[in-house]
């Protein structure tokens, strides 16, 4: 019976674990979670965020804001009956980015409030949310638990995750008070081989650990009253069981290379957990209580046998992505019909040449009307006036009446008040011609070009205008057209009867050339806001692009892709998720065995991209069919609103893995059957599960109370595995009912997972009198001069347990 | 009437300015006539400026007459035999000032004009 569950992170590593876990749950069952589980991330560094699965992130992000930390001190001082462990202002002003390693800071966040929120109630509220969610799942799956089960996970190095974290016991407690168990999952440093610089960090391990120690001891207990009202006064311990890990291994192997890999194996962990092992650690948790073999504080050692077929996937899909989107930013070439052509400048300014007099023929048209009335039969008309005299004054000074800027009742003042409307019309076309560029060739540079070339073809316009003596300036234009009033009543060709024709024309010529001159602005805006990007022009549907728009598009879709290497800090990108997965796969201090059917990793890649190629006919994917037949203009621009990166990365990257999924291009691998062939080498792997991650001063001896057993897909080939295993005298795992556990969905892996307890950490962590130190003790050389020892241990200690 | 168009000898100097004068009518009328006719026939759905096309027509119209000139002029040797044209004397040449007037001038006249029409359709000009 699956079991309700609640996993909360604490801090950046409770976060880096969630989404471990939430990414081991998307391999195995391409769902981020089950739906009776809720991930909740409670975090005080506003610029961390949950990095999702291809298929998005199910990581619900509470931040807790530590703005206006005074004001917030002074609050609760005030609210909460002046708690002792609130920090000086002064000491929590110098924090920096989020809690700054100063655990009071992380419990302040969590307690107080400021402009961005109440923090408190947030996270009271969210956990609250995720436990109606679980529960109503629960109340309609007759399969499920009645009671739910928390764990709360987080690095005790920090200024969040150690500071809040015993609250967070009580506070779920609080909240969920039918809670079946409660359990803490924390990471330790590991053992220092030099502690200098690093002091803060064991310094606030040992402080946690210290305080932890306090309230699980029943003669104290946790006395506070809560932002909420609530006053608590509370015997039992925060959690039925820490489970602290570290990097090191206990029998002494190389510790694991990278923090990545210690949030892997805790993300690997929590999903075990919510897949299916949890019920079964329970039964044997639940008889090892009762014969004290466990206590409060417990370990874990886990190693695993794994087909990596999802990085395999994952790793062609990123090269299919970069390669996809590489014709983007193809500076020479674009695809037509999946053919390459070079871009062609030269053509391409001579069609914008011809494409712009067009706009400009159609921008013009629209000046000809002003509210239906159309310009031009009112000029054949007061050409007629003219030459039958039935104007008043002379025909000169009439025909300067008719365009002159001085007056706002002539034709001048009609197309001046309608030029927006011959803006729209050159936004619009302009637009559209970069629009169907970008829809037709894919092609960043080839539609920068496209906007480049007609704003050349505007700049030589212009040009010209200026030549013929026309500018935006009325004076000029009130000169200029006295003179052409002036020519119109020369050579009138009444003797030939054109002279209706020919006065008609020249008005009309004196009409078009008042449209050039009320355009220039108009023009010379568009200009600027293309090529610098000073003002904002808007057509009527559409924003006019800028050169920057897509200077900034190919400089980051390049750093995405891995061309260059100007990517921000913390940005996701298929160079860097390639590098991952490779440094992954090649880490040889995880404890998890990667094995293949070619023995190599590179050779499934290369073999996967080839079935590919074979299933997909050897077409190349179009973006507009990956973005799911969007304007890729309207996309990109979108996307480059939101989070550029994270965006397209996922965006992309799910629309090839799902192709590759679909295609079938990569076979699952029976790892039962290649431990049977590779046995010795699958016992070692084996066997660095019963080493826990944590160095303890003390021998664990193997106890059937507590969890042991191996996991796979299936339990007669979790048997055979043992078979082999026992043919080779090897016995850790035993062949019993305990000893196996079937997740049917999980594919390409077989788990090993022994735990450990009973064992105390402030006493027996091997390296605890280290951490004591750094924690007692001020570092000399601080970069602050003014820390006192009793200001260096207070930023250590978060709650009031000496 | 007939000795003013078709004798081409000198008699005196009164009646050489009295031929020269009706040519030079005659031209300017027959002249109007084929602009007139032309100005109606040719061009009428150019898009170009009405003026343009007006100049444009008026250079046709100078083509248009200079072609029947030289029809006229063949008339008129033809008439008068080629025994009376007499190239070296200088005499000749005052029986024919008139036809030479206006052969001389229409030449001038249709690049004069073709100068001017290149002049307003010159790409730097606003008219």
């Amino acid at each position: 019976m699956a079991t309700p569950t609640i996993i909360i992170g604490i801090g950046t590593s409770g976060l880096y674990t969630l989404e471990n876990a939430q990414r081991f749950y998307y391999e195995t069952y391409k769902t981020n979670k089950p739906r009776n589980v809720e991930f909740i991330y409670i975090e005080t560094n506003e610029s961390n965020r949950p990095v999702g699965t291809p298929i998005g992130n199910d990581i619900t992000r509470v931040y807790i804001s530590l703005d206006n930390m005074a004001e917030m001190i002074a609050e609760l001082k005030t609210s909460c009956n002046n708690p002792s462990w609130v920090p000086e202002s002064r000491v929590v002003l110098a924090a920096g980015l989020g809690a700054g390693g100063i655990r009071a800071c992380g419990r302040l966040a969590m307690w107080g409030r400021n402009q961005k929120g109440d923090n408190f109630g947030n996270v009271i509220n969210a956990i609250t949310n995720a436990y109606a969610k679980v529960m109503h799942i629960n109340n309609n799956d007759a399969n499920l638990a009645a009671q739910p089960t928390v764990f709360v996970t987080g690095s005790l190095t920090g200024g969040t995750g150690a500071g809040v974290f015993i609250d967070m016991g009580y506070l779920v407690r609080h909240i969920i008070q039918n809670a079946k168990d409660i359990y803490g999952l924390f990471l330790l440093p590991q053992e220092p081989k030099v502690i200098r610089g690093f002091e803060v960090m064991y310094g606030n391990a040992y402080g946690a650990i210290k305080d932890l120690e306090h309230y699980n001891k029943v003669e104290n207990n946790y006395k506070e009253k809560w932002p909420n009202g609530f006053t608590k006064d509370l015997e039992a311990p925060p959690y039925e069981l820490v489970q602290f890990i570290s990097q090191d291994y206990q029998d002494g192997a190389p510790a694991i290379s990278t923090l990545s890999g210690l949030y892997k194996m805790a993300g690997l962990y929590l999903f075990l957990n919510i897949a299916g092992i949890y019920e079964k650690r329970r039964e044997r948790l639940v008889d090892a209580a009762g014969n004290s073999l466990i206590g409060k504080y417990g370990t874990f050692g886990l190693s695993a046998i794994q087909f990596p077929k999802d990085q395999i996937q994952e790793l062609v899909s990123s090269q299919l992505s970069i390669e996809l989107l590489h014709r983007l930013t193809e500076s020479t070439e674009y695809y037509l019909n999946g053919q390459k052509r070079p871009i062609s400048r030269a053509s391409i300014k001579q069609s914008m040449a011809v494409v712009f007099d067009g706009i400009l023929e159609s921008a013009f048209a629209t000046l000809n009307t002003v509210e239906a009335r159309d310009l031009l039969v009112s000029i054949d008309k007061d050409s007629t006036r003219i030459n039958k005299g039935e104007i008043k004054g002379s025909p000169v000074e009439f025909i300067i009446g008719m365009f002159t800027s001085t007056r706002n009742d002539n034709y001048h003042a009609m197309v001046n008040n309608n030029i927006k409307s011959a803006l729209n019309v050159f936004v619009d076309n302009i637009y559209q011609q970069v629009d169907n560029a970008m829809e037709s060739t894919e092609n960043l540079y080839y539609a920068k070009y496209v906007l480049e070339d007609i704003v050349e073809s505007i700049e030589r316009t212009l040009s010209y205008w200026k030549s013929i003596g026309l500018s935006s300036q009325t004076q000029n234009w009130d000169n200029e057209l006295r003179k052409l009033a002036i020519g119109c009543t020369k050579s009138t060709y009444k003797s030939v009867f054109e002279h209706d024709a020919v006065l008609k024309d020249r008005l009309n010529t004196i009409f078009e050339l008042m449209k050039m001159h009320l355009s220039i602005r108009v023009l010379v805006d568009i200009c600027k806001h293309v090529r610098e990007g000073q003002i904002k022009l808007e057509g009527s549907n559409h924003e006019l692009p800028k050169l920057q728009f897509f200077d900034e598009l190919i400089k980051k879709l390049n750093a995405l892709i891995g061309k260059t290497d100007e990517l921000e800090n913390g940005s996701i990108s298929f160079a860097r998720r390639l590098n991952d997965i490779k440094g992954d796969i090649n880490d040889t201090t995880l404890p998890i065995l990667r094995v293949y059917p070619s023995n190599s990793f590179s050779k499934e890649c290369e073999k996967a991209k080839e079935t590919y190629t074979q299933r997909s006919g050897g077409n190349v994917r179009s973006i507009t069919e990956v973005i799911q037949q969007q304007n890729i203009l309207n996309y990109l621009k979108q996307k480059q609103g939101g989070k550029f990166n994270e965006e397209i990365y996922l965006d992309f990257l799910k629309a090839f893995r799902l192709k590759v999924d679909t295609l079938n291009c990569i076979e699952d691998f029976n790892i039962a059957s290649y431990i049977r062939n590779s046995t010795e080498e699958s016992i070692r792997t084996a066997r660095k599960a019963t080493s826990p991650f944590l160095k303890i001063n003390r021998v664990f001896t193997p106890s059937p109370y507590l969890p042991r057993f191996v996991v796979g897909d299936d339990t007669n080939e979790i048997t055979d595995v043992l078979t082999a295993f026992r043919n080779q005298n090897y016995n850790d795992f035993p062949d019993t009912i305990d000893g196996k556990k079937e997740l049917t969905d999980l594919k390409n892996i077989v788990v090993f997972y022994d735990e450990k307890g009973n064992f105390i950490p402030i006493t027996d962590l091997s390296y605890i009198n280290l951490m004591k130190d750094a924690y007692t003790n001020v570092p000399s050389g601080l970069a602050d001069e003014n820390i006192t020892s009793e200001r260096w241990k207070n930023n250590r200690s978060a709650y009031t347990t000496n | 009437m007939e000795n003013i168009f078709f004798d081409i000898g000198y008699t005196s100097l009164t009646d050489l300015l009295f031929k020269v004068i009706a040519f030079l009518l005659v031209s300017g009328l027959l002249l109007y006539v084929i602009y007139l006719a032309l100005t109606k026939i040719i061009f009428r759905k150019n898009k170009h400026r009405k003026e343009i096309n007006l100049r444009l027509v008026f250079l046709w119209t100078i083509f248009a007459y200079f072609i029947l000139f030289n029809v006229y002029i063949f008339v008129l040797f033809y008439r008068n035999g080629i025994d009376s044209l007499h190239w070296t004397n200088a005499k000749f040449y005052l029986g024919i000032i008139a036809h030479l007037t206006i052969y001389i001038g229409l030449l001038a006249y249709f690049f004069i004009k073709s100068h001017s029409l290149k002049k307003i359709i010159n790409e730097k000009s606003i008219n």
